[in-house]
C-alpha cells in the first residue's frame, strides 16, 4: 500500500472511523513495512500484540477443576451447614406450634366449663310451670329436712350425755371447794 | 452443561477474561483469581447458560463486573503498572530478538499506564476492540451500552493514546 493511503488510513483509525479489516491491515502494514505509519501507531500495534500474549498460567486449569472437585466434595458439607440451620428454625417453629397448640387447648377447655356451668343452670331453669317448680322445691327441702332430721336422735341422746357429764363434773368440782 | 462443553464453550474465553481483568488490576495474580472466581461462578450456573445469547459477551461482562468489585473494595491500586512487566510471562517467541522483547514490553508498561489512566468504559472499549478484536456490536452486548457510546469512547480512548504515544516516543515520556 501507498505511504499516503496508509497514512490516510491511519488517520482513519485515530478518528475511529475503521473497520476490522482495515485496522487488520493497519496491523500488518504496522508489523512488516513500517513506512507511512507514524511511531505512536507502531508503538501501540506493539504494546497490543504483546498485551495479547498475556495468558493465563498454565497451572490454571488445574486449579480451577481442583476447585470444583473440592467445591463438590465440600458441597455436601455446604448442604449439611444448610441443614443444620434449617432444622434451628424448624425447631423454633415447632415450640412456637407446642405453645399454639397448648394455649388452644386451655381456651377449649375454659370453654367447655363454661358450657358446663351454663348447662347446669340451664338444668335448674327448666320448669316453666311455677307450681311444679313450687312441687320440686318442697320435694328437695323435703329430702334435704327429713336427712336433718334423722340427726335430730343421736344430737338429742349426745345433749343428754353432755348434761349428765356436766352435773357429775358439776358436783366433783364443788365437793374439790369444799 | 457437562465438563467438556463447559471446557469447549466456557474455558476457550478465559484467556480473554484474564488479560481483561489484567487491564484492571495490573496484577497477574489478582486477574487470575478473577477469572477462577469468575468462572467457578459459571460453572455453578452451567445450566442456565444455554440460555444466554453470546457466551463470549457474557463472560467478559462478569470478568469487568468482577474487577470491578474488586478494584472497589481494595479501593484501587496505583502506579502498578510495573507489577505487569515482574508478574509477565516470558515472551515466548523464539523469532524476536531480545531488543524487540524488551521494546515489546516497554510498550506494553507504556501501553498499560495509559490504558490505566483512561476512563472506565473507554479503558474497556478499547480492550476489547484492539486486544480481543472483538466487533462494535459485541462491544455493545458486554458492556450493555449503545453503539454510539461504544463509538465515542473508542474515538475519545484513541485520541487519549494517540497523544500520550506521541510524547513517549517524541520525548521518551508521558
Amino acid at each position: 500500500m501507498e505511504p499516503s493511503k496508509l497514512k490516510l488510513l491511519e488517520e482513519k483509525y485515530w478518528a475511529g472511523e475503521t473497520d476490522a479489516q482495515e485496522e487488520e491491515q493497519l496491523r500488518h502494514f504496522a508489523l512488516t513495512e513500517k513506512s507511512g505509519l507514524s511511531q505512536e501507531f507502531i508503538a501501540l500495534v506493539s504494546a497490543n500484540i504483546a498485551f495479547a500474549r498475556e495468558t493465563t498460567s498454565a497451572e490454571f486449569d488445574d486449579k480451577f477443576w481442583n476447585r470444583v472437585e473440592e467445591n463438590r466434595n465440600g458441597g455436601m458439607g455446604m448442604k449439611w451447614l444448610q441443614f443444620a440451620t434449617y432444622t434451628k428454625y424448624a425447631a423454633a417453629l415447632i415450640v412456637l406450634a407446642a405453645i399454639g397448640l397448648a394455649i388452644y387447648s386451655i381456651a377449649i377447655k375454659s370453654d367447655s366449663g363454661n358450657e358446663n356451668t351454663i348447662a347446669t343452670e340451664e338444668f335448674q331453669d327448666t320448669y316453666t310451670d311455677p307450681e311444679q317448680a313450687f312441687e320440686e322445691t318442697k320435694r328437695a327441702l323435703l329430702m334435704v329436712s327429713s336427712k336433718l332430721n334423722e340427726a335430730e336422735q343421736p344430737i338429742l341422746e349426745l345433749k343428754r350425755f353432755h348434761e349428765s357429764k356436766m352435773s357429775i363434773t358439776g358436783s366433783t368440782a364443788v365437793d374439790d371447794n369444799k | 452443561m457437562e465438563k467438556e462443553e463447559f471446557r469447549a464453550k466456557i474455558m476457550v474465553h478465559k484467556d480473554k477474561m484474564y488479560r481483561f481483568a489484567l487491564s484492571y488490576t495490573k496484577s497477574s495474580t489478582e486477574a487470575e483469581d478473577i477469572v477462577q472466581d469468575v468462572l467457578m461462578k459459571l460453572w455453578e450456573s452451567r445450566y442456565e447458560l444455554n440460555e444466554v445469547r453470546s457466551l463470549e459477551a457474557w463472560c467478559m461482562s462478569l470478568t469487568r463486573n468482577k474487577a470491578l468489585d474488586i478494584l472497589k473494595k481494595a479501593s484501587t491500586k496505583q502506579n502498578t503498572s510495573m507489577e505487569i512487566v515482574k508478574d509477565s510471562k516470558q515472551f515466548d517467541s523464539g523469532v524476536e530478538s531480545p531488543f524487540q522483547q524488551l521494546s515489546q514490553r516497554e510498550s506494553l508498561n507504556n501501553l498499560m499506564q495509559i490504558v490505566g489512566e483512561l476512563p472506565e468504559k473507554q479503558k474497556a472499549v478499547f480492550l476489547l476492540r484492539e486486544i480481543e478484536g472483538c466487533s462494535y456490536l459485541e462491544i455493545c452486548e458486554t458492556l450493555n451500552v449503545d453503539m454510539n457510546q461504544v463509538k465515542v469512547n473508542i474515538f475519545r480512548a484513541r485520541q487519549y493514546l494517540k497523544e500520550k504515544m506521541y510524547q513517549i516516543e517524541s520525548y521518551g515520556t508521558q
